[in-house]
């Protein structure tokens, strides 16, 4: 994995985070304007780097959440969780 | 069997969690590292203050 892949998985990582934490505070605050068009926000960003980053380094996910090109490329590319820093 | 021990005639503890108001956030890397996008949330403990203590941390999305 070199050093482009990395970046854009912890970028995806960090918005995906983002959205968790969102997600959290909604659950308790559901009226909150601000906090839900943030969370929409940041959920339309999110979609986008993802739908980026499979077309350059593969599917994300599998189990029909992602298209693949050929060859099935869960198989053959590195799975996202494995990370190594000092590559590329 | 266990046998049940009655309650003393005391108060009983009380717990109270303030309502948490959306202020601002951290940016998402930083949100990430710290393990909470709200400044407020952030742990006095742990490896989070590392992130809260840097004198060019997180800067909050106003």
């Amino acid at each position: 994995m070199d050093r482009a892949q990395f970046n854009s998985l912890l970028n995806l990582q960090a918005l995906s985070f983002t959205l968790v934490d969102l997600n959290l505070y909604l659950d308790t605050h559901p009226w909150d304007q601000r906090a839900l068009a943030e969370y929409n926000t940041t959920a339309l960003q999110y979609q986008a780097c993802r739908q980026q980053y499979e077309r350059a380094y593969g599917p994300l996910v599998n189990y029909g959440y992602s298209l693949s090109q050929a060859p099935w490329r869960w198989a053959v590319d590195p799975w996202p969780w494995e990370i190594c820093w000092g590559e590329g | 069997m266990a046998q049940q021990v009655p309650i003393p005639p005391c108060p009983l503890a009380r717990a109270c969690v303030p309502f948490q108001c959306y202020v601002n956030r951290l940016p998402p890397l930083d949100g990430l590292k710290a393990g909470t996008i709200f400044p407020e949330l952030i742990s006095r403990y742990g490896p989070a203050e590392r992130v809260r203590g840097d004198q060019d941390g997180p800067r909050p999305i106003q």
